[in-house]
């Protein structure tokens, strides 16, 4: 049963954390990017009721974490940001030093009411190279799901199959002289799986994919409702590179499909871990480890 | 001593109001300004006159001037209408300008807006000076003030008159009598629903520090003008200790468009800067002229 005692207030500790990020903002602890400690403070219940209780996220990693900013990369999919939320959260309240890990957003997320505004509040920017360069050159972290709107949309039977990699996330590292670390989310791909991606009805509706999951349209709204599977955090170790970062295509997309590689392995070394587990209320004792 | 002269355009607004009180003991101010509203606090003679005018020309033949701060460009929702807005800000900026080459003015500031950004859904989170000026492509209506800045940064490339082309976030302060400032006077704040940006603001204690450090050792360029933090407009309204009235979007322009706020005019163009944010990069000012603004946020919004 989920416990929503969680939903009465952040603790101390995490409220010292948040204050420590805001800190250099006072009193109204607006970052310059969007960001206000008042909303961080009034959602991050509910992230936690979901984090600690509904996904029961488990992490690993932490000790590879860079001091300074970095790019995070992590694979992408289930159809909903489950993936941002527990790496955003993660970092924000579990990692050793908090921060405050700045997602992307699609362009057309500030035009849409209440939801532009409110990812704006949360620390969630607009995926523009420019937005990420200038967040990277002032010492904070980005999110980027290198695989996009396409592994988002991917259906179950891809699951935790990267789609290719664009270039984008390694020039800006390389540009802002930062170092990329991988990240492996392990059961937000099951947490929401798409039989198949119904192409007519998307269309018809302006959106980039309509996901027909075991339980949605057929149960109504409550289709909707993300399955309950563990989530596992894994950050890898951080990946420095030297290279500039208007070199050609031929000289960065090999170093793409590096990356792209590491992270695969993390992933799949993740889920042997992981073994048959994938759902928080199935039992432990199907679990293998191979460490 | 025979004092030198610096000519204002917009002489009858706060901005230039304040130029001329504090500098009056060193220079001889001339105005002018085709408003015809009589009310002025200007520490010299405005004439009444459109930028295009013959008078402007007698006055350049008859006066060297040191220096010419074009402040009066004319904003949508003005008394004005729509061709005469276009013929002072178009026409009767590039008269001046060409007025300043001609009479070998030394330093020529224009103020521009930052406006000719627009309030678009695309754009990054510091727009520098150098990033496209996309108004037009939701607001025609910002056609003229987009031509005012483009014939303004054409001119400082040509000419050998030191011209400084100004873009400014939200002007605001005690006599300022702008769009926002009054928006911002009210009570009660109508807002679009389910959006609030981050809002700049320069006051105008500032801005009169920068003409006057830019007076002082003039380098030409485009400089964007904002004073330090970006606020979300809620607390914005917050710290005013005004109120915000949500309001449905199509609903707000029949508001903005109908009703009486006071008396206060708001173009409807303005709502899409109560949507998206629209904020600029003042560092390159800062750094070039080692300019530091006196007002924070807080300060500058509790006076006015």
């Amino acid at each position: 049963m989920l416990d929503f005692k969680v939903l009465d207030s952040l603790n101390s500790d995490e409220t010292s954390r948040l204050e420590g990020i805001f800190k250099e903002y006072s009193p109204l602890k607006n970052d310059p990017w969007g960001a206000s400690f008042e909303t961080l403070k009034s959602i991050i219940p509910y992230t936690k009721l979901l984090y600690e209780k509904y996904f029961q996220v488990e992490t690993s990693g932490f000790e590879y974490l860079p001091e300074g900013p970095a790019v995070f990369i992590a694979n992408h999919g289930g159809q909903i940001p489950v993936d941002g939320l527990v790496v955003v959260h993660s970092m924000l309240l579990k990692a050793p030093k908090p921060r405050l890990l700045r997602g992307m957003v699609e362009r057309w997320v500030p035009t849409l009411p209440f939801v532009g505004a409110t990812m704006a509040k949360l620390g969630q920017i607009v995926g523009d190279q420019r937005n990420c360069l200038h967040l990277l050159q002032h010492k904070q972290s980005v999110l980027v799901f290198p695989e996009g709107i396409i592994g988002s949309g991917k259906p179950i039977h891809k699951k935790y199959q990267l789609q290719k990699f664009p270039s984008g996330f390694l020039r800006l590292a390389l540009e802002a002289k930062v170092p990329i670390v991988p990240v492996a989310v392990i059961g937000s791909e099951e947490s929401y799986p798409a039989l198949f991606n119904f192409k007519p009805l998307a269309k018809i509706l302006g959106i980039p994919y309509f996901p027909i999951t075991p339980t949605f349209p057929l149960l109504g709204p409550l289709g909707l409702i993300p399955l309950p599977t563990k989530i596992k955090v894994s950050f890898g170790k951080p990946i420095h590179i030297d290279k500039a970062h208007d070199a050609p295509d031929s000289e960065i997309l090999p170093i793409v499909e590096e990356i792209q590689k590491t992270l695969q392995e993390l992933i799949n070394s993740e889920l042997k871990i992981r073994g048959t587990k994938v759902f928080t209320f199935q039992e432990d004792t199907e679990k293998t480890r191979d460490s | 001593m025979i004092k030198e002269r610096i000519l204002v355009t917009g002489a009858r607004g706060g901005l230039a109001s304040d130029l001329s009180k504090q500098l009056c003991d060193d220079f001889e101010f001339i105005g002018i300004d085709p408003r015809l509203r009589t009310e002025s606090h200007f520490f010299g003679d405005i004439i009444h006159a459109h930028y295009r005018s013959r008078k402007v020309d007698d006055l350049f033949r008859k006066y060297k001037f040191r220096a010419v701060f074009h402040l009066g460009r004319v904003p949508v929702g003005s008394e004005m209408k729509d061709s005469d807005r276009y013929s002072e800000n178009v026409l009767g900026t590039q008269h001046l300008l060409n007025l300043c080459e001609q009479h070998n003015v030394p330093t020529a500031i224009a103020l521009s807006t930052f406006h000719v950004y627009g309030a678009h859904p695309h754009n990054p989170i510091f727009l520098k000076e150098s990033d496209p000026l996309r108004a037009t492509q939701r607001i025609p209506q910002l056609s003229d003030a987009l031509e005012f800045d483009h014939i303004a940064a054409q001119f400082g490339l040509s000419s050998k008159c030191k011209t400084i082309l100004l873009r400014p976030t939200n002007v605001i302060g005690k006599n300022i009598d702008n769009t926002i400032s009054n928006i911002f006077r009210l009570k009660r704040i109508p807002t679009p629903l389910g959006f609030d940006p981050l809002m700049q603001f320069v006051h105008q204690a500032d801005m009169l520090r920068a003409f006057i450090t830019i007076l002082n050792n003039p380098q030409s360029g485009i400089f964007n003008l904002a004073g330090p933090g970006a606020l979300p407009l809620s607390q914005v309204i917050a710290l005013r200790g005004a109120q915000k009235i949500p309001v449905p979007d199509p609903l707000l322009k029949i508001i903005v468009n109908t009703l009486p706020l006071k008396s206060l005019k708001i173009p409807d163009y303005m709502i899409d800067f109560f949507k998206y944010s629209s904020v600029i990069d003042p560092n390159e000012f800062s750094q070039k002229y080692a300019f530091k603004y006196s007002k924070t946020l807080i300060e500058a919004l509790a006076d006015f």
